[in-house]
């Protein structure tokens, strides 16, 4: 594949320019495989790095720590912001509303929205991730201590003597 | 395979495996960083993984501070009296940008407002007793960083009484750790200013720790404001003043007149 020649790197750069006219192959853990133009698969820094590292493209890229419905719903946001272009004020607009459905809908399923993170983790999709942290920050925010050791499932280890800290804590607060 | 670290500083000490829930530790971590000063003080009271992060870990504390610039605070200071009719002081902080009252907390029996000072994000009470209290706006606790707070006393111009000079002495407030409950002792400072220096706050700032002076009195004649320059690192007044702009008090409309012969 790799000519050397100047020519063949400028014609790799204007098709990658293109957007799309490269395809690649994602493969979740339970083997079903998503084709997503090269641009949505850059979104991904983890799959951007095995790209430019000259890595199996033509393979595809198996995924083992993703199952297929968080992997679509991942694409469904790479593609959004892969394939479309974020320069007038309107696009960007688009975009951000588009963002804004996106996390509305993930938040109504905690369950769903955790696996989203995770995946948005281990592929660094910086926007995604970054946007489904706040989301979780934002349901934090408005919660009891209590509470948010429900929604974690964290239990409760406090001693008594960090209860009374506490206490103390929150007089002066 | 395992996961990669995050590359924006998501390599956190894991607290507790067996504590995490349902999310990982370090994307816990990850969604603490997007919660303000505010919000996260009240999730000391979660578990104590969480405590021990929010209170002790420097690195989630550094990573915190990197995301979070610290907000325009102002600190304003009100007494009042309890039921025994004791005299009280109140600390509020607040948000510069919104005016909300952040937070607010008695800080005991203090002196009046003149002598709060806020700088560097940091408030200084004096109180009763002269005592000195540093605390943090943001968290109104008592400061427990590892920087230290200088602190100059001057005394003041206008109590000066003829003839005398203006002595001057600093203190280094360290935090508890550091200082280990050892008193602080002012050290004066040697050779004082030769000059007579304004202690009203319109009239001195502290900038890249160097406290500037402006010069009331003695160079008055020479129709041009001077600065006084005092190095709180080294505890020295600088030789060399610095040069004002021409007199503040001069008629609007007249040149800068030649220095008087």
């Amino acid at each position: 594949m790799a000519t050397g020649s100047g020519a063949a790197a400028a014609a790799a750069d204007a098709e990658e320019k293109e957007s799309g006219s490269r395809m690649i192959t994602l493969t979740s853990n339970e083997g079903k495989a998503f084709v997503v133009t090269e641009a949505s698969a850059r979104q991904s820094a983890t799959i951007r790095s095995m790209v430019d590292d000259g890595g199996c493209v033509d393979k595809g890229f198996p995924l083992p720590n993703v199952d297929s419905k968080t992997l679509a719903r991942v694409i469904q946001y790479c593609d959004e912001h892969g394939n479309k272009e974020a320069h007038t004020v309107d696009e960007r607009a688009a975009l951000a509303k588009f963002d804004k459905d996106f996390i509305a809908e993930l938040d109504a399923d905690k369950a769903f929205l955790y696996d989203v993170t995770m995946a948005a983790n281990y592929l660094h999709i910086q926007g995604l991730f970054a946007l489904t942290t706040q989301c979780i920050a934002d349901t934090i925010k408005g919660k009891t201590p209590e509470e948010i050791r429900t929604a974690f499932g964290i239990e409760y280890d406090l001693t008594a003597q960090d209860e009374e800290e506490i206490k103390e804590e929150d007089t002066h607060a | 395979m395992a996961p990669p670290s995050r590359a924006n500083g998501g390599d956190y000490p894991v607290v507790a495996v067996s504590n995490d829930g349902v999310l990982m530790v370090d994307l816990l971590h990850e969604v603490l960083l997007c919660l303000p000063a505010r919000p996260l003080c009240r999730l000391h009271a979660v578990c104590r993984p969480w405590r021990a992060l929010l209170s002790g870990d420097p690195v989630f504390a550094a990573a915190h501070a990197a995301r979070h610039p610290a907000p325009h605070l102002a600190v304003a200071v009100r007494g009042r009296l309890n039921s025994y009719g004791r005299e009280l002081v109140d600390v509020y902080v607040v948000d510069a940008s919104s005016g909300d009252i952040v937070k607010r907390a008695c800080a005991g029996r203090c002196d009046r407002p003149a002598e709060v000072s806020t700088h560097g994000g940091v408030a200084l009470l004096v109180d009763n007793n002269q005592l000195l209290r540093v605390l943090d706006p943001v968290t109104l606790a008592r400061i427990a960083s590892t920087g230290e707070y200088k602190v100059m006393h001057i005394t003041k111009d206008g109590e000066l009484k003829h003839g005398e000079q203006q002595a001057c002495s600093v203190l280094t407030l360290a935090c508890d750790s550091v200082n280990g409950g050892r008193l602080a002792l002012w050290r004066e400072v040697r050779p004082s200013q030769p000059y007579t220096v304004s202690t009203s706050r319109r009239f001195a700032v502290v900038v890249g720790g160097v406290a500037y002076f402006v010069l009331l009195y003695e160079y008055r004649l020479w129709r041009r404001d001077w600065i006084a320059a005092f190095d709180l690192e080294a505890e020295q007044w600088r030789p060399d003043l610095v040069g004002g702009p021409p007199e503040t008090t001069m008629t609007p409309g007249t040149s800068p007149s030649p220095l008087p012969s």
